[in-house]
């Protein structure tokens, strides 16, 4: 094996290439990639003054919080608009990648690039940022009650498995008025049919809680499946009560859950909505074909909000949030384009 | 009992001693540590943001993600082994590399544009894999095959050393990227075929691989059965496989140490960094020192320090400094023994068949680690981690006496001197 130096020409049209390249890449990020405005910093307010005064005529009726996904400035931006059709936007500067409100607090996950991290911000009455915690994983799922006594997030924990490359799902309860921990769902008592039921397997996912935030209900995946429960917050119990619901959402009257069902298999899984009427347990299909991820929203004790994404590529990821009639009568239709994350506040 | 060469400790003190008319380390040597460099940048660029992107941008979901892993290790396993025999075959070495780091940049601009269809991203995942499979023998020939076989151990350190800077600059060059573009996945991905390109340039540019034979115009017949019957290759391997075996994958140590520290999954990074610094700095040292001292003597060196890193997650209580000086004897663990590893087997196999035997070794080594962390695993679920810990120090010790006996016979000098 020879160890020349390798010739000059060679060396030349190494040199070359690469600054071709350099040239390429910069104007391809120049000129096609139109410029978004980095993270603010939280503490210098999320708001102008201006749009306070808008919002708080605004939170005086009822309202949808959610993450803006125009191509521009504002983009994945957390966001309010009245409910009414084409209603006006006000977007604050807090980057979120899911929302939630109750009438005075408000949660924001969001994926913090600078220093890496994930990060959750409490959002009061008055539109600041009152906390922010580190997040143990990405952000997946969040959900303040009715009553702002209780927030739940879940996110995903790489490395968390036991086959090294797995990822799994953290749930946490906490208060969202003082970001104190309630609890982790991996550490509540879970029965079935009455009896002890554990596994090393189980992830939770995807709470959501009863108004007076006494009760609440959770995804439970262990063992290929896929469990609905019922917890006690108090207790720090939750006990199974059906099979293949999952990612659940209890309707403001409480008598409905709507879900994302599972089809497919192997890597090939989708998911569409579903409701469930807690009376009987049946089980409703609505008329929605396409592909649904995070958990649903309801609109009223009638109607449910969901977001539906059709970003194909790498480029900016887009979504709108769709609404859908529960009796499952009608087609859906558009609610708000561009958004995700919806959350419905009503006085 | 190990031919520690006393001789050779005082020369590596007194630096002088050595005279010699060629480089320690080959013009080759250092073009592959760079291109190796550049292509870690690019990969890792890709695998730091990826559950981001995978879960958050395209949103899949995560119960899809299990599924391809097995998968992919199954692939590159039978890869790995046919490009070793194909690069000895046709005595092409860079040729095979080549296209190994070809596939690989392709896959950058693949995940571009499939979007959020499982079966089209699990399929360039794979296929990633799958280069990085195909390359990693034909290269480590070629580092060999460059070098003298006297300094075969510094050659290899210094290349894995080059190798960890990417392995450290990539994930910073995509936050970065992330960070001054917010959401803009397709920047992330570009920049990292732009770099994957760089290093296929660099290689085809400026690595010459004319061998110094004749055998270049006609396909070679690679004597498999014959480097089977090589005692000190087979032996080599085994303990390599054992090691592997019993040595938790980084990500259960780093779990290990959460567990002990009570603390979130977010100093994960850290802890990759920390492992990876030691690495970058300890290779090349320790490199120099198995050619000066002895290759199994450091290479049973490094499985004290895993028996010592063991020892300390188990007894100690993880404060900052403790966790410091087990990320730095996981670093030197790595150091001591994976270039030496392949010093040992590149001196041990006949020059027509080095592709193939540093083929043999990664693909057993990647075997019984897929073994260990299925085991593993098993294990933490049944028992829980302190059980873990403590068979994995049971594990370790137990290793190092079956290494130090098993390699009692081994010569420690070449049984060839190469192509050189």
């Amino acid at each position: 094996m020879s160890d020349s130096r390798p010739s000059r020409a060679r060396i030349a049209t190494f040199i070359v290439f690469v600054i071709g390249v350099a040239v390429a890449l910069s104007a391809y990020l120049y000129f096609a990639i139109e410029p978004t405005p980095t993270t603010p910093d939280p503490a210098a307010g999320i708001i102008g003054d201006d749009t306070r005064k808008a919002l708080v005529e605004l939170r005086r009726g009822s309202y949808v919080a959610f993450r803006d996904m125009a191509p521009g400035p504002t983009y994945g931006r957390l966001t309010f608009a009245s409910l009414e059709p084409g209603a006006a936007r006000l977007v604050t500067a807090l980057p979120c990648h899911r929302i939630h409100f109750s009438d005075t607090v408000g949660v924001c996950l969001a994926i913090a690039t600078s220093p890496v991290g994930f990060r959750g911000s409490l959002i009061d009455d008055g539109m600041r940022v009152t906390q922010t915690m580190e997040l143990p994983g990405l952000p997946s799922r969040t959900r303040v009650s009715r009553n702002s006594e209780l927030a739940a997030y879940t996110v995903f924990v790489s490395g968390d498995s036991y086959l090294a490359s797995g990822l799994s799902t953290r749930t946490r309860l906490f208060d969202p008025r003082s970001a104190t921990t309630i609890g982790d769902l991996e550490s509540f008592a879970v029965t079935r049919d009455g009896k002890p039921f554990r596994a090393v397997d189980f992830n939770f996912w995807g709470v959501t809680f009863t108004r007076d935030a006494r009760r609440f209900y959770a995804t439970l995946g262990t063992g290929g499946r896929i469990l609905l429960v019922e917890g006690d917050v108090a207790a720090r119990t939750m006990r199974v009560i059906a099979e293949d619901i999952e990612c659940p959402s209890l309707s403001p009257d409480e008598k409905h859950i709507a879900f994302k069902k599972r089809f497919g298999s192997g890597f090939d899984v989708w998911w569409q909505p579903a409701v469930v009427d807690l009376a009987t347990m049946a089980v409703r299909q609505l008329p929605e074909p396409k592909h649904i991820d995070d958990q649903i929203e309801w609109l009223d004790d009638g109607h449910i909000l969901y977001a539906v994404g059709h970003s194909t590529s790498a480029a900016l990821r887009r979504a709108d949030v769709w609404t859908l009639a529960i009796d499952g009568a009608s087609p859906p239709a558009m609610f708000l384009a561009d958004a995700e994350s919806p959350a419905v506040v009503r006085p | 009992m190990y031919p520690i060469d006393v001789a050779g400790l005082r020369g590596l003190l007194n630096r002088r001693s050595r005279a010699s008319t060629r480089p320690l380390i080959a013009r080759t040597v250092w073009l592959l540590g760079l291109v190796s460099c550049v292509t870690d940048i690019s990969s890792e660029m890709i695998s730091s943001i990826l559950p981001v992107y995978l879960f958050v941008h395209l949103q899949l979901s995560a119960v899809q993600f299990g599924v391809i892993d097995g998968l992919y290790q199954g692939v590159t396993a039978i890869a790995r082994l046919a490009s070793g025999v194909v690069a000895d075959r046709w005595r092409r070495y860079k040729l095979v590399a080549t296209l190994g780091y070809v596939l690989s940049a392709i896959c950058k601009l693949g995940l571009l544009v499939t979007g959020n269809a499982w079966t089209a991203v699990a399929a360039m995942l794979s296929a990633d894999r799958l280069g990085k499979g195909i390359r990693t023998a034909p290269r480590d020939a070629l580092i060999s095959l460059a070098t003298r076989p006297q300094d075969l151990a510094s050659a290899f350190g210094v290349h894995r050393a080059l190798d960890t800077v990417g392995v450290l600059v990539g994930p910073l060059l995509a936050f970065w990227i992330l960070s001054s573009m917010p959401n803009r996945f397709d920047a992330v991905f570009i920049v990292s075929f732009a770099v994957a390109l760089i290093g296929i340039a660099a290689l085809v540019l400026l690595i010459d691989d004319r061998t110094g034979d004749a055998s270049r115009a006609r396909h070679l017949t690679v004597d498999l059965p014959g480097l089977l019957r090589n005692r000190p290759f087979v032996v080599i391997t085994a303990v390599a496989a054992l090691t592997s075996f019993v040595v938790v994958s980084d990500a259960f140590l780093y779990l290990l140490l959460q567990w002990k520290r009570g603390s979130g999954a977010e100093t994960i990074p850290l802890l990759y960094a920390g492992t990876a610094t030691s690495y970058l700095l300890l290779a090349a040292p320790l490199g120099r020192l198995a050619d000066r001292v002895g290759r199994v003597a450091v290479f049973l060196l490094g499985q004290g320090c895993m028996v010592l890193v063991y020892a300390g997650v188990a007894v100690l209580d993880v404060g900052l400094w403790t966790l410091a000086l087990v990320l730095l004897l996981h670093g030197a663990y790595y150091a001591a023994t994976d270039g030496v590893i392949a010093a040992l087997i590149s001196g041990s196999t006949p020059s027509e068949v080095r592709a193939s035997g540093l083929a043999a070794l990664n693909t057993a080594t990647s075997l019984t680690r897929l073994a260990g962390s299925i085991l593993v695993g098993v294990i933490w679920s049944w028992r829980g981690p302190g059980t873990v810990i403590t068979l994995a120090l049971i594990a370790a010790v137990a290793a190092a006496v079956v290494s130090a006996f098993a390699l009692k016979g081994v010569a420690d000098t070449p049984i060839e001197a190469g192509s050189v």
